[in-house]
């Protein structure tokens, strides 16, 4: 079983006062034999101490990633350090930090797999990936990495974000450090039976017309359709300004089916080359299918909403001790002035499970989905602005 | 500074600082939203833009659509329809019943009950039926008749409806669409006429030309008993032989109209396969001969004595492929073989050393009056039926039909057909053979207006010391029934005053001792439905002309009265 806490903080220069207020939450004589704390906190908690202070303060391993915002239930304000403080008698949770990645190999990440498992004494349930956001490795590189070697373990988590506009913040933190290259694991060893939720698009926001992958490589999208990216998208209405670029490119994701038997996931355009190809939030495969949706606030409400629901229903019907939750930051900023409303809405609804919960906003999620006919065969999979929760 | 001072001083640069990362962070949310804002109003136009076009593309769908179609929401309130229904109705615009419910727009047109089911459906009445979630009634339609005011006349049309749902399953509303038959219906009348006329122009001709057939056969039957010399008895042989061939011609042709008309049915009885199998030897050994052709029959010795199945027929499909490997082989071999195929299963396979068939002609082997090779085959007789009716034969019998041929050297014709296997306690009675017996006191009435079929009868009944009265009409055979006893009544079709069937008609609302006289049909009427025709209209037994004498005969023993037959 494992127990849960949650603290949050928002003072981020009075270091012994951020300090004081986390203790103060937390029943440190409660814990169980192992634990682990989850951390989300933006940048500048780094930057002035606080998480080094906590990690000096707190019996456990603070592993986690910068974000633009976190909350737990009591906060629902988002320019906080979230901290999830996780433990049991049963489980054990091992942590690894990886050699620095550059996306030229992933021997750095399978090495760090290797070692989070090699250090269970138990069987892992799940591992939870904390990954840096680096240009040259999305987090289908860390998911590809990871498969090789975890042999079929879920894998939930996020890729690191900030509140800068280019996200040059961006850090992974592992044991009060902080790194803006490594991947941080924290294997769950032991029964923890997972569950896991996704909010993805209504098929009602999905422009009609489909197309089929024809040539990609990585992350970046090349042709639909035999035809470049470009003109798929003109195709459908999506036109360049004057001077040929695709403003706002990354309001439209693709639905993406790799026609596996997998559930579609969401993959968002970055960018669209002078060549017409489509930069990536991950990987889409040549024979894959995709839609172009839209994203606006009303979407990611409704798609909260239905998640929410999904997990209240859940959490009722199966029991539960604790949620976490990451969410994309595109839905955090296409929220506009309300950014905050989706983790208001999450809260509002699991309030009556009154259980701990952490909701953090990543920069790219990692969660296993479904086949469409059994739900429970998991495939570990890379999203972009995407909701995933898990229920332990 | 004093320790206060330095710390107001400590909390108002922690003051600057939050200030300072909040402004940064609502910059970068600033811009951010700015870029979103761009693509907000970008998506908006895509959005408007395909909602225009859809639109646009749904108007055009309905206004040329040949269908009316009509939306009505989850209220059972009309929510749009096509411009043709406003059309249909007379309506100038859609104006005139926005608003309206289904009830009140469509009760002048649709049933009743095909509405009632609908608002049960809508969940606007209560549940009347155990089916209320059924909603076949809906898609499998109803037909109506209603005036359309576009054509300013009534018309057929076929309504059916749709329920509309969302993604989570609820009724949304009910799409009705109305699409005219009227046409259709005309087309179908057409087409059933012209069959039934082509019917009757079968039943006409077939009466026209088997009529004198039948006297041709009867006077040659009659002339036979005659004396005559070799000359003349060759010239009556061959007056005999054309005149089966052309009753063979006109019976394929009867024979096909029945089966394209799906009125040919299959007489089953358990027969003996094997005696069958002789007799079609003993047909074919002097055709195959007079071609000097090697005429092979082989029995495979598992073969089954009895089979369940229509003899008449399998006769008639192995002897059309028999008499074209005859045709068709100028010199050789044509080999006969029989062996079962499988449980229940016989293989007829006749393989000839014949001219042959192209590749590209075996499609078309069984398209009716097709022939092949025009210009080689000239001497060669047929219509071209044979092999469509053996093929429809086959197949209404379960089985089906192989070919394989190769130009110039021969071809293999194999029918495959599933005969149950039986056993010679499962055989009735066979009266192939005229049956001897002699009536001499028997009364019988012969109706007919055509002289020579009089003579013929009587020369066939004389054998059997049978007389005969002649009457030449239905009107005449009414009242000498009435003036005399008779035993039985053979009775034409066709006469002038009365026909057959209406005489019949009367004798039946006779008195009882005169009504129940047995009356047999004798006509040349042999098309489609004719046993059940005259069965129906109060005869007894019905032979078709020209006269089988054993049919004749046998039927005439089985219904005279007991105590008149002398054995």
């Amino acid at each position: 079983m494992i127990k849960a806490q949650t603290a949050f903080t928002f003072e981020v220069d009075d270091v012994e006062a951020a300090v004081a207020e986390i203790k103060e939450q937390l029943d440190l004589e409660a814990l169980g034999e192992n634990a682990i704390g989850i951390i989300g906190a933006l940048p500048a908690f780094l930057q002035t101490g606080v998480v080094a202070a906590l990690q000096e303060e707190l019996p456990f391993n603070l592993v986690g990633k910068t974000t633009i915002a976190s909350s737990v239930q009591d906060s629902d304000d988002s320019d906080q350090l979230s901290l999830l403080v996780l433990s049991s008698n049963t489980v054990e949770f091992t942590t690894t930090l990886s050699e620095p990645i550059t996306g030229d190999s992933t021997e750095p990440i399978e090495a760090a797999c290797a070692t989070a498992i090699d250090h269970c004494t138990k069987t892992p349930s799940f591992i939870l990936a904390h990954a840096p956001l680096l240009p040259a490795a999305s987090s289908d590189f860390f998911i590809k990495s990871m498969n090789s070697v975890i042999e079929g373990v879920p894998v939930f988590g996020g890729l690191a974000v900030d509140d800068t506009l280019d996200y040059h913040d961006s850090q992974v933190i592992y044991n009060g450090e902080s790194y803006g290259d490594r991947l941080a694991l924290i294997c769950f060893c032991g029964e923890t039976n997972p569950r896991f939720f996704l909010a993805t698009i209504t098929y009602g926001k999905v422009f009609s017309e489909t197309g089929v992958v024809t040539s990609s490589e990585g992350s970046l999208l090349k042709t639909i359709n035999g035809a470049p990216v470009s003109e798929f998208l003109k195709g459908i209405g999506i036109q360049p300004n004057k001077d040929g670029e695709f403003i706002g490119i990354n309001t439209y994701p693709y639905l993406v089916d790799y026609n596996d038997g997998s559930e579609p996931v969401i993959k968002i355009m970055y960018a669209v080359t002078p060549e017409g190809y489509a930069v990536c939030g991950g990987d889409i495969p040549e024979g894959a299918t995709l839609s172009v949706s839209y994203f606006d606030a009303g979407e990611i409400m409704e798609s909260s909403e239905a998640l929410s629901q999904r997990l209240a229903a859940d959490i009722l019907e199966k029991g539960a001790n604790v949620v976490l939750a990451y969410s994309c930051i595109g839905r955090y900023l296409t929220l506009n002035y309300e950014t905050t409303a989706e983790m208001k809405l999450l809260h509002d609804v699991l309030d009556a499970a009154d259980l701990p919960r952490t909701i953090i906003y990543t920069g790219g999620e990692i969660c296993p989905v479904g086949s469409k006919d059994d739900p429970a065969a998991l495939v570990n999979r890379a999203h972009n602005s995407t909701l995933v929760a898990v229920v332990l | 500074m004093s320790s206060e001072a330095q710390e107001r001083i400590a909390a108002l640069e922690r003051e600057i600082k939050k200030l300072t990362r909040a402004l940064e962070k609502e910059r970068t949310l600033s811009m951010r939203s700015r870029a979103n804002i761009d693509s907000k109003r970008l998506l908006s136009e895509i959005v408007l833009a395909e909602r225009s076009r859809l639109e646009r593309n749904m108007r055009m769908l309905l206004q040329y659509s040949s269908n009316m179609v009509i939306f009505f929401d989850d209220k059972g309130i009309i929510d749009f329809c096509a411009d043709l229904f406003l059309s249909f109705r007379g309506l100038a615009g859609f104006g005139f019943i926005k608003g309206k419910g289904l009830r009140e727009i469509t009760q002048d047109f649709l049933p009743e009950e095909f509405i009632d089911k609908i608002e049960e459906l809508l969940g606007l009445r209560p549940v009347q039926s155990a089916e209320a979630e059924d909603e076949s009634m809906l898609s499998q339609g109803t037909r109506l008749q209603a005036y359309s005011h576009v054509e300013k006349e009534a018309r057929d049309y076929y309504a059916y409806g749709v329920l509309l749902s969302n993604q989570n399953g609820l009724t949304t509303g009910l799409l009705l669409q109305l699409y005219d038959i009227t046409d259709l219906l005309r087309i179908s009348r057409n087409a059933e006429q012209a069959n039934q006329a082509k019917s009757d122009f079968l039943a006409m001709v077939s009466h026209e030309i088997r009529t004198p057939m039948s006297a041709i056969i009867g006077l040659t039957d009659l002339l036979e008993s005659t004396l005559l010399d070799e000359q003349q008895r060759g010239y009556l042989n061959k007056i005999k032989s054309s005149s089966a061939t052309m009753l063979g011609l006109i019976n394929d042709i009867l024979d096909f109209s029945k089966i394209e008309a799906n009125k040919l049915d299959l007489l089953n009885e358990y027969f003996d396969l094997k005696s069958l199998i002789i007799a079609l030897k003993e047909m074919f050994d002097v055709m195959m001969q007079k071609k000097q052709l090697t005429f092979t029959v082989a029995i495979d010795p598992a073969l089954p004595d009895v089979v369940w199945g229509d003899e008449k027929r399998i006769r008639q499909a192995l002897a059309n492929i028999l008499s074209n490997a005859c045709k068709y082989t100028p010199s050789g071999e044509v080999v006969f073989s029989i062996k079962p195929a499988g449980p229940d299963l016989i293989r007829f396979e006749v393989s000839d050393t014949g001219i042959g068939i192209k590749e590209e002609d075996i499609a078309d082997l069984f398209v009716e009056f097709k022939q092949f090779d025009l210009v080689r085959n000239k001497d060669i007789s047929g219509t071209g039926l044979g092999l469509a009716i053996t093929k429809s034969l086959t197949g209404l019998m379960g089985g089906h039909v192989e070919v394989s041929s190769t130009y110039g050297e021969g071809s293999k014709f194999s029918l495959v057909l599933p005969l149950k296997q039986g056993t010679c306690e499962d055989i009735t009675k066979e009266t192939d053979h005229t049956v001897a017996f002699t009536a001499p006191h028997a009364r019988v009435l012969v109706v007919d207006d055509v002289e020579t079929n009089l003579e013929i009868v009587e020369f066939i009944l004389e054998p059997f010391e049978i007389k005969i009265k002649r009457v030449y009409d239905g009107l005449e055979a009414v009242h000498a029934v009435q003036e005399e006893h008779f035993d039985l009544i053979l009775m034409d079709h066709m006469m002038p005053n009365m026909d057959g069937i209406e005489a019949v008609k009367h004798i039946r609302n006779l008195p009882l001792e005169v009504a129940k006289v047995p009356i047999i049909a004798l006509t040349a009427n042999a098309t489609l439905d004719a046993v059940s025709w005259f069965t129906d209209a109060g005869f007894d037994a019905f032979i078709s002309k020209p006269i089988d004498m054993t049919q004749l005969i046998n039927t005439i023993y089985e219904l005279l009265p007991k105590e008149l037959i002398v054995k």
